[in-house]
């Protein structure tokens, strides 16, 4: 949530011409000044119970601004607020018990620093985006380009002969070019996907940094985007957030839900030139018939399906879950998360199999894929 | 009735006031509202579809005894469809009735007035004068396209609009703005920045009982509360792809009443499902019985006392 001086300035007139005293209307004053989306309203709520599990009213915390600690109350008021915490949003809360408070939701969220990327982690990042989308790239354009693969282009052929008086020693060869893609992506972040998430988080959010045509979505039993987010926010920053979030949410996965929501309320992302890359582990605790629909109908309307899963990256692994075991028929590519990880068996996934489709084409499952990834 | 000066708004009044159009507002809607008059500023109101977003401008409008003027948006909207256009078929008439009576100078100063303007709503806000400011509307926004949306941002900065022949035409009293979107396409985050927000989604219990109250008069007691119990449970249920909103409800409840139906039975709901539930996959997917158990089980004392209101 990042607020702008008009936003600001709008919040304190508005305080100007309400009530102070009434707590709630304070507190809508200030919500609908500063939050301006759906996801922005949720978070402004959870910072609001979090500021409340302080054992301050707003009113006082907005007065005295700054100053003192709020590290009177215990945790039972901030686990009353939010019914179940899981064992990091405990943690979280407890490193900022003796931080100081004020209204500013940046404030809160950015009490704890974590580490910053390194500057390697940020260039290892881009290089996997940059190949990930030369080798998803779906669809030949109109457009050509020169291309010592491609076909013999006489004209061009030709009329670079002329430099050298009508001697014809260069061939030019001409493709289509590739149109960029867009890459629609889901990650996990329940519980069970607890070990893998920091590093996904940060792996996404370089995507949407440094590229465009991205879209990330969180879930867990709920679905957020976070594209917005991502390419606004330093990566620690965004980890913390997203901590929050997924605390936000309780255990448990719904993919068949969160797929479905999205289908609903952003199915227009998705055509023919676009990769949903799904990082999940399968663990899907809704109706197995709900997550079989929205795959069926994710993999009718996107161009290509791909599925990462953390566990497929060890040799033993068999798809057992009934997640896993309803999505794969609607899968184009299934592979272990490591593929983002490491080159070489980055490119050994997505290198060979994955050539690009010419227009009308159907995708179909590549077997080789399969076998890969040792089932 | 309504209010005689905007200075009278406090949010209590303005939910009571809406109360008396039909609107049952709680205190985060009114405030909102009240805000957005206090500060000037247009109103983003999103959520999900039914849920009552274009009946606040028009609730609003009626409350304040005011014109409501309506834009309903949709892709390709042009400056003929939102500001104005010239009344082309008056001004040849006009022409051809004046030809050799007067010089073309004239002429062409006088078609090209105000007379011969066909004025679209977001002229007609600038032009609206009287004792209270219109409700300028601008529903579903997000069928427009950016481009529209881009013109809107400076249209709010500045209230005004050049048409080449005339001038440049200003405001003579701010319009309230509600802007409304289903979220098909996320608006941008000019327009957010410039607007409040509120998101309305599905109503709580006792919120939808007393609208169905205040909607469909003379409905029991009975079936009010077994229709919203209904719906409410209906919409918890993982396999319905378009819930009801609150105007689904209200048919529901209408259609049932007309029918003179006292209580719920699975044959009444099953017969009358459609009117509620508009796809037929979802039609389809309902286990009328099993919900409709609840709701008996439920019907009881508790939900009474709250539902007083
Ligand atoms: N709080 C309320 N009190 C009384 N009636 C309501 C309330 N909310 C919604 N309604 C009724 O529900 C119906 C739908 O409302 P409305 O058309 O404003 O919804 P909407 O959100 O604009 O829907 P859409 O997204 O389909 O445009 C209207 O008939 C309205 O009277
Ligand atoms: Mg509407």
């Amino acid at each position: 949530m990042r607020c702008s001086v008009a936003e600001t300035i709008d919040a304190a007139n508005a305080l100007k011409v309400i009530d102070l005293t009434r707590h709630e209307d304070v507190y809508t004053a200030l919500k609908v000044t500063l939050a301006k989306s759906r996801e922005a309203a949720m978070v402004f709520d959870r910072l609001m119970a979090e500021l409340a599990g302080h054992g301050r009213s707003l009113g006082e915390s907005l007065s005295r601004g700054g100053e003192g600690e709020g590290g009177d109350q215990t945790d039972k008021g901030d686990s009353e607020a939010e019914g179940s915490l899981t064992k990091k949003g405990e943690r979280s809360i407890k490193a900022s018990k003796r931080t100081k408070l004020s209204y500013s939701p940046t404030d809160v969220i950015s009490r704890k620093r974590l580490r910053p990327p390194k500057p390697s982690e940020v260039v290892e990042g881009r290089r996997v985006v940059r190949r990930l989308r030369r080798r998803l790239a779906l669809m030949e354009g109109r457009r050509y380009e020169r291309s010592k693969k491609g076909e013999l282009d006489i004209w061009k052929s030709v009329r670079s002969s002329y430099a050298t008086l009508g001697e014809m020693l260069k061939f030019i060869k001409m493709r289509r070019k590739k149109t960029r893609t867009k890459i629609v992506l889901f990650v996990d972040v329940s519980g069970s996907m607890d070990s893998y998430s920091d590093w996904l988080l940060k792996t996404m959010h370089t995507i949407c940094r440094y590229t465009h045509n991205v879209e990330c979505f969180l879930f867990s039993t709920r679905l957020f985007r976070v594209t917005e987010l991502l390419s606004k926010h330093s990566p620690d920053m965004v980890v913390e957030l997203m901590w929050r979030w997924a605390d936000m949410w309780g255990s448990g996965t719904k993919i068949g839900y969160c797929l479905d929501k999205f289908l609903r309320r952003y199915g227009e992302m998705v055509d023919k030139n676009t990769s949903v890359i799904i990082i999940s582990d399968g663990w899907d605790t809704g109706e197995p018939r709900l997550l079989r629909r929205a795959m069926s109908e994710l993999k009718e309307r996107a161009g290509r399906v791909i599925w990462l899963n953390p566990y497929a990256d060890k040799p033993s692994y068999r798809p057992l879950t009934i997640g896993m075991l309803t999505a794969l028929p609607y899968i184009d590519v299934f592979a272990g998360t490591s593929v983002l990880n490491d080159m070489s068996s980055f490119v050994k996934v997505f290198g060979r199999s994955l050539k690009p489709l010419r227009r009308g084409e159907k995708i179909g499952i590549p077997r080789r894929q399969i076998r890969h990834t040792g089932w | 009735m309504g209010m005689q000066a905007l200075e009278e708004l406090t949010i209590e009044r303005i939910i009571e006031e809406m109360a008396k159009q039909l609107y049952v507002a709680d205190r985060e809607i009114a405030t909102a509202l009240y805000l957005a008059i206090r500060l000037e500023k247009p109103l983003l109101i999103e959520g999900e579809p039914g849920c009552g977003k274009t009946e606040i401008a028009k609730v609003l409008s009626d409350m304040l005894d005011t014109e409501l003027i309506r834009l309903q948006c949709y892709e390709g909207l042009d400056v003929s469809s939102t500001i104005y256009e010239w009344n082309y078929p008056k001004q040849l008439l006009y022409i051809k009735m004046m030809e050799g009576k007067k010089n073309p100078e004239e002429m062409e100063e006088e078609i090209f007035s105000e007379k011969f303007l066909l004025k679209r709503p977001l002229l007609k806000a600038l032009l609206h004068d009287g004792p209270m400011p219109a409700v300028l509307l601008i529903d579903e926004i997000d069928r427009a396209d950016e481009e529209f949306e881009g013109f809107l941002l400076e249209f709010l900065a500045e209230f005004q609009v050049t048409i080449p022949e005339i001038g440049t035409i200003k405001a003579r009293k701010k319009p309230i703005v509600i802007i409304t979107s289903n979220r098909t396409r996320e608006i941008g985050e000019g327009l957010r920045r410039r607007c409040l927000y509120l998101y309305l989604t599905y109503p709580p219990r006792e919120k939808e009982l007393r609208i169905v109250k205040l909607k469909v008069s003379g409905i029991s007691d009975r079936l009010a509360r077994e229709v919203v119990e209904f719906v409410q449970r209906l919409r918890k249920e993982p396999d319905i792809f378009k819930k009801p909103g609150i105007s689904e409800t209200l048919d529901w409840a209408f259609a049932l009443k007309a029918l003179g139906i006292e209580e719920l039975t699975p044959e009444v709901v099953k017969e009358t499902l459609s009117v509620l539930l508009k796809s037929s996959d979802d039609i389809r997917n309902v286990n009328v019985e099993a919900i409709l158990a609840e709701v008996k089980g439920y019907g009881g004392d508790g939900g009474d006392s709250q539902a007083g209101g």
